[in-house]
């Protein structure tokens, strides 16, 4: 689709609408304009298996700022509509500073539906498990969840946790080897 | 001889000339009705002929009429001069052989869609090249392709339904409305000044149209308002506020202007 080298991805078309690196005062507006920002970003997650936005650091570079177009977010307004996607279940913040931004390309809640659903077909209720297994083990390798960032695997697992259909045994100092036993969702502990 | 008779022949002559041509006259207007009776019978006659050979016509061709848009252009073209409008409803004759009502109603469907789709960013306004562009995505392949003129007839058929649609012309450009806002002369005129840019500026506006500030300002505030026009405060050519038409912006033009 691209005219660009077949390595250079290109952003959404809405990246170049000048007018999106400013948020807008009517509030209609601004609900669609932070759609398609939530949009814009959850494309360009999937797109570098990207899984934390790093907010200082970031805000300088594509999807954040466009340097053609000379437009870029202020950090109050990245911060808002990144707290926008935290909303609507996508990631959340990693300190009360709002430097760092754990997400990914789909909810949290669709992760986690996605990894019990796995558990469940598999056989693997009521067994302990590793990260590491989950998400690079050979028996999820076909999975969608194959490869996510170990960080982001935690925070699925909460949602689990918290619907009591996992629990997480964070023991040693290796997130990798962290264990977790998926529960049967009709019998909670 | 006296002069008498002669006289009394001449009048004789002349009256019988004159005669002559009140018959003549007469009978060349009858004649003439006739004619025009003659005429209209033929008329009517050739008119049904015509009627049932489109109808023939129509059945022999359903397929290229449903499939060709500039072959339906013409069909509805000829239609239309006979008084029959086989898009008036989806019941009937001609709906039943051709089901072309059938094919509006899938296309009117599409493009509310579109419109509803794109609203929360246009503010209900679309260039009808971006609409048909979106149709066109939304059909399956199998569908038959459709054209600018299709894309009208449709508008035309969900404009009776009073919701806000239509067809308006923005300098060169023709947009399609899908709310019931009424864009008035004022709102028309700052589209006619963006429709080559997309946006423009307060004194943009002035310098064009020549208006005072407060009138430009009010008009401004109620396309924000609808979501016509997004604001932009970095405007890298000046200081002024940027007022940008969703409906008029064009990714590509804006990627290759910059």
């Amino acid at each position: 689709m691209s005219k660009h080298s077949k390595t250079e991805y290109s952003l959404p078309d809405y990246y170049h609408y000048p007018p999106l690196f400013t948020i807008q005062k009517v509030a209609k507006t601004r609900e669609s304009q932070l759609q398609v920002w939530t949009d814009l970003i959850i494309n360009f997650l999937e797109h570098n298996h990207k899984t934390s936005i790093y907010v200082e650091k970031e805000i300088n570079s594509p999807p954040f700022c466009n340097s053609k177009l000379n437009r870029k977010l202020k950090l109050s307004d990245m911060r808002l509509i990144l707290d926008h996607m935290q909303k609507n279940g996508y990631g959340n913040w990693d300190d009360d500073e709002k430097t760092v931004f754990s997400c990914s390309w789909k909810k949290l809640e669709t992760w986690a539906t996605s990894i019990y659903q796995w558990a469940t077909k598999e056989g693997q209720i009521g067994k302990i498990l590793t990260l590491y297994d989950l998400h690079s083990g050979d028996a999820a390798s076909h999975t969608d969840f194959h490869g996510i960032d170990a960080k982001l695997l935690l925070k699925v697992l909460d949602v689990l946790e918290g619907q009591g259909k996992a629990r997480v045994y964070k023991d040693g100092d290796v997130v990798d080897e962290y264990g977790v036993r998926f529960f049967d969702g009709t019998s909670k502990q | 001889m006296s002069v008498e008779p002669v006289r009394r022949k001449a009048g004789k002559k002349a009256f019988g000339k004159l005669k002559g041509y009140i018959l003549q006259q007469a009978s060349a207007k009858e004649t003439g009705a006739q004619i025009q009776e003659a005429k209209i019978a033929e008329m009517r006659q050739s008119l049904s002929t015509f009627k049932e050979k489109l109808e023939e016509f129509a059945r022999k061709h359903k397929k290229e009429i449903n499939k060709d848009p500039a072959f339906r252009a013409q069909f509805n073209d000829m239609c239309l001069k006979i008084g029959v409008d086989p898009l008036a409803s989806n019941k009937g004759f001609w709906a039943d052989i051709l089901g072309v009502g059938d094919f509006y109603y899938e296309l009117s469907v599409q493009i509310v869609t579109v419109c509803l789709q794109t609203r929360n960013v246009n503010g209900g306004l679309i260039d009808i090249y971006e609409l048909s562009h979106k149709v066109q995505e939304k059909r399956s392949k199998q569908s038959s392709a459709v054209s600018l003129d299709d894309i009208k007839q449709a508008i035309s058929k969900v404009k009776s339904l009073g919701n806000g649609f239509g067809l308006i012309t923005v300098g060169d450009k023709t947009m399609v409305k899908s709310v019931p806002v009424e864009l008035n002369r004022d709102h028309s005129a700052i589209l006619g000044v963006c429709s080559n840019t997309a946006c423009t500026t307060v004194p943009d506006i002035k310098k064009n149209l020549g208006w005072p500030e407060h009138r430009i300002k009010e008009v401004l505030e109620l396309m924000l308002q609808e979501g016509m026009v997004w604001t932009d405060d970095q405007n890298d050519q000046g200081k002024e506020t940027l007022y940008w038409i969703p409906s008029l912006w064009n990714a590509n033009a804006s990627q290759d202007s910059s």
